[in-house]
């Protein structure tokens, strides 16, 4: 009787000690991925956020000579980290890269394209970072049908 | 057995966790994480390519896919509704399975392992029908719903608030678009509902809606152009202004720029301005006052009153701003519950109710922590922290240790806990001797000593001469069980004190470091006293002399500035030293170097040693 309940004791912790073995092993592998990717995406955060710099300089682009060059100086240094703009006019609206905001009627795009850029998307080393904000494309007269 | 995960199945967002190492873990979404968290929308998309997207791919393709996009079904759940999408039926469980499935192909990524097994939770109000529908939709997405627990419930399991004893709490949960009023009774690991209010149509949106007119407004006034029709300038504007909103809970004022937002016949406009807490707190006023109307129905349908509710938790994003906290506070006159993420604390609970149902949550698993740190007494009375507190047990640590004079045969190990830098103000646990370390110079014998704390918190230290392999140990069996009390009035000692500790642990340590500096030089100067020159040597001699005046004095700053005077001029002599030491080498590359240069490295180092070593006998 005693034997029987210590052995089931011990198979017990048993059980329990390889569970633990075995959350220390997983605990110990996806730290070192996490590590990784955190050196990989480490100046993420802060391109991030200058993102909206970038549009405003953008922006300002269109009026200023001056600003026009100041732009492209911080997008070469940005883009050699590995920040590309997302490519999105004429394309198939994507999930997974855009984000539709409105749907415009247009006879010369197939629908289900992207119409129009509203906010231009990155990706920093191929993950998205920003969205592309996009109008997509739905045929004329599809209200009337 | 793989492990069970639990699952919050929000009406706009949805989250999971799991216990790791008895601890519940949010599991990342895929999709990586938003603005608000590791949450994600619970939106569900049919594409008329007959592709199902969940979560923020869903959201983004909402605006072109009106019809075949369901958010919200959390409100049908229960009910004969039926979701008709490019000529196809699907009922609410349906269409929450796919949400569930996410999670579960989430969950199995994290893990590296299957996951056929989850705890959901659901609103306290959520009757029978809807909860079989939430149980079968678990079944759908090939979970098997060990449990479904009611929102609050979960919540206050992740505050911890099963294990405090008997006592009435209200969960006040905030969402993006709900307001949950619960009331129960919570005991002997029994969670009662008492009562629950609340408003579907109330949450964070409205307060993002506030915000944004009034930007709209303000702007409208200062420039003349109204910004509404203009969707990329929107765009820019209402991911701005949710920056904003979340930076507002932790700053008081902040600012809005938007360059280049838009432009009109006088050219390019910006938007610029600054916005306070206070500003944002009186636009949701309205907010906030529709929030009182359920709390105080929640209290009457309980029949308790206000005085009677012990604890207040708050559950949801907006529950992070001051204001909806000072609201709570005001309103119930009772401080709130602190410590868990609002956005996170449903997940966690239904993942620690999972851990306890897979039996992993056991008295044998609940690891505790050394609740201060500890450590040995080592040269001119310092603590020297081998095990820092906080740290999860069973732990161990060792550490190598030198004697502090020359032929010194025996080391004394004064077993230390506290967080005080100098060992007088920590507790002495126990001490012990190390005898039998064979003559030597200082600095030159190697003791070890390992701390080993087990699982019923039993301490045992040990030193040991790694020349002779002789060892000494000492077990502490309950080290001063300190009450919780004890335990915070000592660290907030050592927080107090902590300038003046340090700054007697500093001069400690230029006295320390001064003592070995002269003791290198004298013993380098007897051994390497043909290389030197004449005038070398008398600079040397000088500055100890120099520096021995300023230890009688015991003036600290003037020690320091002594003393490095006096590793300057040594650091003239070592150099010359190693030069002629190569060039010795190279005229005869047979013959290794001298057994002076040999400790040339190690007596120009000691005045980094000095801190570890161990405090003397003579002492």
């Amino acid at each position: 009787m005693q034997l029987c309940q210590a052995r089931s004791l011990s198979e017990e912790r048993l059980d329990l000690l390889m569970h633990c073995r075995a959350d220390l092993d997983n605990v110990v592998r996806r730290s070192a991925r996490e590590k990784e990717e955190n050196v990989k995406y480490a100046s993420e955060k802060l391109i991030s956020k200058l993102l909206p710099v970038l549009d405003s300089l953008d922006q300002a682009a269109k009026h200023d000579e001056g600003t026009k060059v100041l732009y492209a100086q911080l997008l070469g240094i940005l883009s050699a980290e590995g920040l590309t703009a997302i490519d999105v006019v004429g394309k198939k609206f994507d999930p997974y890269q855009h984000e539709a905001l409105i749907q415009v009627e247009t006879g010369e795009l197939e629908e289900g394209t992207v119409a129009e850029e509203i906010q231009k998307g990155y990706l920093f080393n191929s993950r998205v970072i920003r969205f592309s904000k996009v109008a997509v494309a739905k045929p004329l007269n599809a209200a009337k049908i | 057995m793989s492990k069970i995960i639990g699952i919050d199945l929000g009406t706009s967002n949805s989250a999971a966790a799991v216990l790791i190492g008895g601890r519940p873990t949010i599991i990342p979404s895929a999709e990586g994480t938003s603005i608000g968290g590791k949450a994600f929308p619970s939106y569900v998309a049919f594409t008329k390519e007959g592709q199902v997207l969940v979560g923020e791919p869903a959201k983004r393709q909402s605006v072109t896919n009106p019809e075949g996009t369901v958010q919200g079904i959390k409100r049908k759940m229960g009910t004969d509704y039926k979701v008709k999408v490019y000529g196809k039926e699907y009922s609410p469980e349906d269409v929450s399975a796919q949400i569930l499935r996410k999670i579960k192909t989430d969950a199995e990524t994290y893990l590296a392992d299957t996951v056929d097994k989850a705890v959901i939770t659901v609103p306290a109000y959520f009757n029978d029908n809807q909860r079989q529908a939430t149980k079968d939709a678990g079944t759908i997405a090939g979970l098997e719903v060990v449990r479904i627990i009611n929102e609050p419930t979960a919540a206050a399991l992740a505050f911890g608030l099963d294990k405090v004893g008997e006592h009435k709490i209200m969960v006040f949960d905030l969402g993006g678009g709900t307001l949950d009023v619960t009331i129960m009774d919570i005991g002997e690991g029994v969670f009662e509902v008492r009562s629950t209010s609340g408003d579907t149509q109330l949450g964070g949106r409205d307060m993002d809606e506030r915000l944004t007119n009034h930007v709209l407004d303000r702007f409208k006034q200062e420039s003349g152009v109204d910004l509404r029709g203009d969707s990329m300038a929107m765009q820019r504007l209402r991911e701005a202004v949710e920056v904003v909103k979340i930076e507002l809970s932790s700053v008081l004022q902040t600012n809005l720029n938007l360059p280049y937002i838009t432009a009109d016949a006088s050219g390019p406009k910006h938007l610029s301005m600054t916005l306070t807490r206070s500003k944002l707190e009186e636009l949701i006023q309205d907010v906030m006052e529709r929030c009182r109307g359920p709390m105080g129905q929640a209290l009457k349908d309980s029949k308790l009153e206000k005085a009677d509710i012990g604890k207040i938790i708050l559950v949801g994003g907006p529950t992070r701003m001051p204001i909806v906290q000072e609201f709570v506070k005001s309103f119930m006159g009772k401080e709130i519950e602190r410590g868990v993420d609002p956005m996170e604390c449903v997940a966690m609970g239904a993942a620690i109710q999972a851990g306890v149902l897979g039996g992993e949550v056991k008295d044998l698993l609940l690891l505790d922590v050394t609740p201060l740190s500890l450590g040995i007494e080592t040269l001119g009375a310092v603590t020297t922290k081998l095990i820092e507190r906080n740290t999860t047990i069973p732990t161990r640590n060792s550490q190598v240790f030198t004697t502090a004079a020359d032929n010194q045969t025996s080391v004394e190990v004064n077993v230390l806990q506290g967080e005080r830098p100098l060992a007088k103000d920590n507790v002495s646990l126990g001490r012990f001797t190390l005898v039998g370390i064979p003559p030597a110079p200082r600095g030159i014998p190697q003791v070890e000593v390992t701390f080993d704390i087990d699982a019923n918190g039993i301490i045992h230290v040990s030193a040991k001469d790694l020349a002779t392999k002789k060892e000494q140990r000492i077990t502490i069996t309950a080290p001063h069980k300190l009450s919780r009390d004890e335990i915070d009035s000592k660290i907030k000692d050592a927080e107090r004190f902590a300038a003046d500790d340090l700054k007697r642990k500093e001069e400690i340590e230029v006295k320390n470091a001064a003592d070995s500096l002269l003791y290198a030089s004298e013993k380098m100067l007897k051994e390497a006293g043909d290389v030197a020159t004449a005038e070398q040597k008398e600079k040397i001699e000088k500055a100890i002399a120099d520096l021995k005046n300023a230890q009688t004095g015991g003036d600290i700053s003037e020690i320091k500035a002594k003393t490095e005077s006096l590793q300057t001029s040594i650091y003239e002599l070592s150099t010359a030293m190693y030069q002629k030491a190569a060039q010795e080498q190279q005229a005869q590359q047979s013959q290794s170097a001298g057994p002076e240069q040999g400790k040339e490295p190690g007596s120009s180092d000691q005045t980094v040693d000095a801190d570890y070593e161990v405090v003397n006998d003579k002492k």
